[in-house]
């Protein structure tokens, strides 16, 4: 007996598949899609009579110092804490799978992603200030976090905060190469680098994306430490777009606020799209 | 079949789930767990943003008052008799009210010597009994030859005066301070001190310790318990003579009060337990009427006290009664008013307007309770984040404020104290008060309005503006102007005066703070941008000025300013008052002082503390010599949200505030911005007068003794042609003035030079302005 199902039924089963999908549907409508459109909308308008002015808060924004200086820090300090992160955890992970019983500590390795942020700022603090620990030690009296050190802290404190938790990521990726594949190659001479380039690497493509995401995304969140440390104006070299938005908002400038979110949810989408580009490429 | 039924459940599940929903139901009050019929006057959670209250539970207590015989300015007692209400008055009195009376008889006076004693206050308590006993203690100075009072020497006396006309001194033994008194209704007195509670023998007037407390504020009498009041809350039980349990809910409910200062006439909260009530206690606080069940856990609301006079901050309560399904209170001014359940009125008044400020003030709550009295169809929420123990920051609050603002849900009346007037305005979040302060005919200071004007609007009004002056010798100060002629000023009289304080200041950032009030104006150019050139002359002269002051102090005013430095939350704090630097500067015989000086006559180390010490040292006061015109501080900047669905009525409040009815009588701090008000009140001081003694010793051990009083007219005639002068209000920039006294403090003590500060200034507010 033919089991199947015929074309009116598969649509039913589709059209009630909808069904199921649709609060989750209506939920991400209302709570994302909705306050998305409100932000383009409000990009267009002044920030409390909601008149349109066109494009006149994206040239207010472009042209203004604050958000180039926040942007091209926010820019830099990506630069920087990506490759180091990704470079340094991987490294890590290699070293974690060639010592199995490493691997055993794996919980310990995801401490520092459970500290909580307030409980990190205490320690800068001890650490880095005037009369911090630092300080005492070198024998100097340098406010660490108002010179230009802030931001090595601020990109030192990141790589501390998320290398455990890239590192399991980049484990699991290295799990699911076959071990069949460094073996026969290395039967066919290939020492550990070339191993590593030609086997491994190209093997952790699909987990590599997934990473550099969501360390990019991650990275957005040193803001809570340097907020919580220095307040709405810090050190010029930690002043990311956060910041910005924030004193936006404490402004009432929504106007410049909308044009800035978008403008950074663009260049975000483009990084994506060109992230995805790239891998697909190498990927062919 | 089954199916059938199975989906008509299903439906009518999820009907039942539409409808019900998951929101906060009617009745959200605050503290109503119960609710006496579910909806007495309790409001807890408004609807958010203004305008129509969408909560339709009806009922409320209303407030009326209730005529006090004419003599009677002050009442001691109000108590329930059997043949009705009693009122006893500031001088002993005893008057009564019969149920369906329409005026109060006169029943009984208390011993002639008494009633001086009474009537001249030097008692610190007094109490009659039900059976006309009385009890009383009070102070008497010693009288020299020539008959004037000796302030140095006093007795005190204890007495139990019995209604058959014959008195006992109290058995009191050492030096134990009696100040608070209660009688229960069977006429057996307790007295305690701060440590001790006494019952008193009504034969004799031999006391019984009935215990010993940490401390102890007040007496009540609930049923069989005495309720010993001090930072907690102890229960004495009378029958069976022993402390009894404590009542957490109780104690944890009366933890904002207890402990709070006030005398036995002017209660900051007051417990009442009915005979009726079998456990059950009235608890009244300016929050409202709350009724609690001894030892329950629950309290619940039956007024709310924003919507009465129980909220107002000038009244303490003396005494309350239940009566019928009435109560009656006597408020500390002589005020007896009466609380009537009335079902037909919404239990909360349908409009609500916010008031809004970054911090409380006492000015505030008083103008809204008065306001609200005067218009009982509105509900007036006065909200304060940053006064209230949430943790909240600054920063938090003005974010919150945004985000209602933004949504249009934004408070009706905004104190603009600490927020940003100008990104406001530009964001058009205020109304325009032109038409409203040209409209209430009254005469407002120009400079001050000038100062708000934007655009040929003015959105914004501060109640009250203090002036900066410099204090010391006439002939030395008349002439200054600049902040340079003071500087060398500073620099003559340390040459001349090698040794002792000039100024008043050993903190680099309080001599900033002090200096920078004749100053300030000219720190922001024209464009948005800090003027360099004023900000790095500023620093300059200060450190001059600072420089002369700090060679000459000894180590022993070091210390002594160390240790008379205030702190708030581990910051110190620079006390700008000027009676309170004009004060320090006859502490450590300094020849000039610094301060902000404002319109506040009648309260100590108002401008009557100043211009007496100024008349006693021989020396004047000129507006503060500056970089700058003389500019006057605002405080309590009164404006309205553009969107408020109330606005008419959230404009008439700022009227209010502003006007003559209101300031007249006010002891705010910070002089009124408005003539008429100034005048008014001045007028009043005049007529009542006032008249207090404060003494003091100096450093060098030299005691002084100072008379304050109402300035005369010509000492108000100097404040008000320098009021004058006045130029408008300081705008300067927070973040600007904040950046230049933290790194300027670093220069005037040397951890780095002018130049660097001014640039670190420039770098700190580079961002915020660039933004």
């Amino acid at each position: 007996m033919k089991r199947g199902m015929s074309k009116s039924g598969k649509k039913r089963g589709e059209s009630r598949g909808l069904w199921f999908l649709a609060p989750s549907l209506l939920g991400v409508g209302y709570l994302v899609l909705l306050p998305t459109l409100d932000v383009l909308r409000r990009s267009f308008a002044t920030a409390m009579s909601g008149q349109w002015v066109g494009l006149a808060n994206f040239h207010s924004v472009l042209t203004n110092e604050a958000f180039r200086l926040a942007a091209g820090n926010t820019l830099r300090f990506l630069a920087l804490c990506l490759p180091l992160l990704l470079t340094v955890s991987l490294l890590l992970a290699l070293m974690v799978c060639r010592v199995p019983k490493l691997e055993r500590f794996k919980a310990l390795y995801l401490l520092p992603m459970a500290i909580p942020a307030a409980t990190v700022v205490l320690v800068w603090r001890l650490l880095f200030a005037r009369q911090g620990f630092l300080n005492a030690w070198l024998g100097t009296h340098v406010d660490f976090m108002g010179e230009r050190t802030a931001l090595i802290i601020l990109v030192g404190s990141y790589v501390w905060k998320n290398l455990g938790y890239t590192m399991v990521l980049w484990l699991a990726g290295l799990k699911a190469i076959p071990t069949e594949y460094t073996e026969a190659a290395r039967v066919d001479g290939a020492g550990r680098i070339r191993c590593f380039f030609r086997i491994i690497l190209p093997n952790l493509k699909g987990s590599a994306y997934t990473i550099t995401v969501l360390s990019t995304l991650n990275a957005f969140k040193s803001f809570r430490e340097a907020y919580l440390v220095s307040g709405a104006y810090p050190q010029q070299d930690i002043y990311l777009l956060q910041h910005l938005f924030q004193n936006w908002y404490t402004r009432l400038d929504m106007d410049k606020l909308a044009a800035g979110a978008i403008l950074m949810a663009l260049a975000l989408g483009a990084l994506s799209l060109l992230l995805q580009r790239l891998w697909d490429r190498t990927g062919e | 079949m089954r199916k059938r039924t199975k989906k008509i459940l299903a439906s009518m599940l999820a009907a039942t789930l539409l409808l019900a929903g998951c929101g906060p139901s009617a009745d959200t009050g605050e503290n109503s767990q119960t609710g006496q019929s579910g909806s007495q006057g309790s409001t807890g959670e408004q609807s958010r943003g203004s305008g129509q209250n969408d909560q339709q539970a009806m009922g409320r207590y209303m407030e009326s008052d209730i005529a006090v015989p004419e003599e009677v300015e002050s009442g001691r007692d109000l108590r329930l008799a059997d043949d009705g209400v009693e009122l006893v008055s500031w001088d002993g009195t005893l008057y009564r009210f019969q149920d369906q009376g329409q005026t109060w008889q006169m029943v009984s006076q208390v011993p002639e010597k008494l009633q001086e004693r009474l009537e001249a206050g030097t008692d610190s308590y007094f109490l009659l009994g039900p059976a006309g006993d009385a009890i009383a203690g009070y102070i008497e100075f010693s009288r020299d030859e020539e008959g004037n009072t000796d302030y140095d020497s006093c007795s005190y006396f204890h007495n139990l005066y019995l209604a058959d006309g014959s008195s006992f001194p109290l058995g009191l033994t050492g030096d134990d301070f009696i100040h608070t008194a209660v009688c229960d209704r069977e006429g057996t007195f307790y007295l305690a001190s701060s440590s001790r509670v006494y019952r008193v023998n009504g034969q004799d007037g031999s006391l019984e310790v009935l215990a010993e407390v940490n401390r102890c504020d007040y007496l009540t009498v609930c049923g069989k318990y005495l309720m010993i009041q001090g930072t907690e809350l102890q229960i004495y039980d009378l029958e069976e003579n022993k402390m009894a349990e404590q009542d957490t809910a109780l104690n944890e409910f009366l933890g904002p009060w207890l402990g709070s200062s006030g005398d036995v006439n002017s209660r900051p909260y007051l417990l009442y337990m009915p005979q009726a009530e079998d456990g059950g206690m009235y608890v009244l606080t300016d929050k409202g009427l709350y009724h609690h069940t001894l030892y329950g856990s629950t309290m619940e609301q039956l007024i709310d006290g924003s919507l009465c006079s129980m909220s107002d901050p000038l009244r303490g309560f003396v005494n309350m009664i239940q009566l019928g399904d009435a109560f009656w209170v006597l408020y500390s001014g002589g005020q007896l008013k009466q609380y009537v359940y009335d079902p037909s009125v919404s239990s909360v008044p349908e409009n609500i307007m916010r008031v809004w400020g970054l911090y409380e003030d006492e000015e505030i709550r008083r103008a809204v309770s008065a306001f609200g009295q005067a218009h009982p169809d509105f509900y007036i929420t006065y909200e304060h984040p940053l006064s209230e123990d949430t943790g909240m920051t600054g920063e938090d609050a003005m974010k919150v404020l945004s985000t209602e603002l933004a949504t249009g849900n934004g408070p009706d009346v905004l104190l603009l104290d600490g927020l940003p007037y100008d990104t406001y305005v530009e964001k058009g979040v205020l109304a325009d008060l032109t038409a409203t302060l040209d409209g209430t005919g009254e005469r407002y200071m120009d400079a001050v309005r000038a100062s708000y004007e934007r655009d040929g609007g003015q959105y914004a009004m501060p109640m009250s503006v203090s002036m900066p002056v410099l204090m010391g010798e006439r002939d030395k100060i008349q002439n200054l102007s600049s902040l340079a002629q003071l500087a060398q000023l500073a620099e003559e009289a340390r040459a001349s005066r090698p040794e002792g304080s000039l100024f008043g200041f050993c903190r680099a950032d309080a001599a900033l703070r002090l200096l920078a009030m004749g100053s300030t104006g000219s720190w922001m150019d024209g464009s948005g941008g800090v003027n360099r050139d004023a900000i790095q002359e500023f620093l300059t002269l200060s450190k001059r000025i600072y420089e002369a002051q700090l060679s000459g102090l000894t180590a022993r005013e070091t210390e002594s300013m160390e240790n008379m430095q205030m702190y708030v939350n581990g910051k110190p704090v620079t006390q700008m008052e000027a009676g309170y630097q004009l004060s320090n500067a006859m502490y450590f015989c300094q020849p000039y002082a610094v301060g902000m000086l404002d319109n506040n006559l009648s309260t100590i180390g108002g401008y009557g503390t100043v211009a007496e010490i100024l008349k006693m040292q021989e020396m004047d006061f000129v507006p503060m010599p500056g970089q700058s015109p003389l500019q006057g501080q605002a405080s309590r900047i009164l404006a309205v949200n553009e969107a408020s669905g109330v606005k008419e009525q959230a404009l008439e409040l700022v009227a209010y505030m502003l006007s003559s009815r209101f300031v007249e009588d006010s002891y705010m701090y910070g002089g009124s911005t408005n003539w008429d008000a100034l005048e008014a009140q001045a007028a009043k001081e005049q007529e009542e007068g006032f008249s207090a003694a404060m003494s003091f010793e100096d450093i060098n051990g030299n005691e002084h003794m100072i008379d304050v009083s109402t300035p005369s007219r010509e000492a108000m005639e100097a404040l008000r042609q320098m009021m004058e002068t006045c130029q408008g209000v300081s705008q300067c920039d927070i973040r600007v003035y904040d950046a230049v006294i933290e790194e300027g403090q670093k220069a005037l003590t040397g951890d780095q030079t002018v130049e660097d500060a001014v640039k670190a200034i420039e770098n700190k507010v580079a961002l915020y302005l660039a933004e």
